[in-house]
């Protein structure tokens, strides 16, 4: 099954975008990953997964630190407003810490 | 809305389990409670109208549909949602921001309850108590605006047709 109707072309724009958003947040945000698929009701759906810094969590209210990326994305991606719109975007947010103590392959 | 507000103290503190206290299973229960917590805040505010039967009420509180308020939700966040007054009312930003709410935390709470493979840290935890928290927040801000009103409505029977 397609999780994707975008062109390599537009993918490869995509990731540069959200490494784009990543270098703007250079002390908090070590890295974002992205998926596309479908969520449990069958829609097209792109997963973010954000890696927090833990001294960005000492420094920064949580809510302050998810807003910001998460709006970042959406502004600089056009999430509602492209083609992308098509996809719903879902973000999870982790630090370097809990993600050492989870040792999850779906964050590496 | 009491027990909206009580689901959501509930997540808060499930989302923070003591020693000894299994984590996965109190991540997952905190998100499952979150999401349960705005569901019910909105249908609450949705069969107010029938107040003065408790019966009415609760028939009409089973009738609303995960799916339909999912879509309802995510064509208001995204702007496409028409409500049933011409012209139509503009969208306050406090009620897309619940719509989103409702959509994410719809998610979350499926993985939660549903995906054993996803793992739950601190931190995503605490952002879905957070979002819920500001989504009964921006309700609170909205939930007599006319647009708030028809979304109300829209959750229960789904969008306007064209």
């Amino acid at each position: 099954m397609a999780t994707t109707y975008l062109s390599p072309q537009q993918l490869k724009n995509f990731a540069q975008k959200v490494e784009g958003v990543a270098k703007k947040f250079p002390d908090e945000v070590v890295r974002i990953l992205h998926s596309f698929s479908r969520d449990w009701d069958g829609d097209p759906a792109i997963y973010f997964k954000i890696l927090f810094t833990d001294e960005a969590l000492r420094r920064r209210p949580l809510t302050e630190l998810t807003n910001g990326v998460r709006n970042a994305l959406i502004k600089d991606l056009a999430l509602y407003d492209s083609e992308y719109s098509l996809y719903i975007p879902y973000f999870n947010f982790r630090t370097v810490s809990e993600q050492e103590q989870l040792k999850d392959p779906q964050w590496q | 809305m009491a027990i909206a507000e009580d689901l959501l103290a509930l997540a808060g503190r499930l989302a923070k389990p003591v020693t000894g206290e299994p984590e996965q299973a109190s991540f997952r229960r905190s998100i499952s409670t979150a999401y349960y917590a705005l569901f019910h805040l909105l249908v609450q505010d949705a069969v107010q109208i029938w107040s003065s039967s408790t019966s009415a009420q609760l028939a009409l509180e089973r009738r609303f549909e995960h799916r339909v308020m999912k879509d309802v939700s995510l064509a208001v966040a995204q702007g496409s949602w028409k409500g049933w007054t011409t012209p139509t009312i503009p969208i306050p930003a406090e009620l897309r921001s619940v719509a989103w709410a409702l959509v994410n935390l719809q998610r979350a709470r499926h993985q939660a309850d549903y995906d054993n493979a996803e793992l739950w840290g601190y931190s995503d935890v605490q952002a879905v108590v957070v979002d819920t928290h500001d989504a009964f927040d921006n309700w609170a801000k909205i939930r007599t605006h006319a647009a708030a009103n028809e979304y109300l409505l829209s959750l229960l029977i789904g969008s306007k047709r064209d």
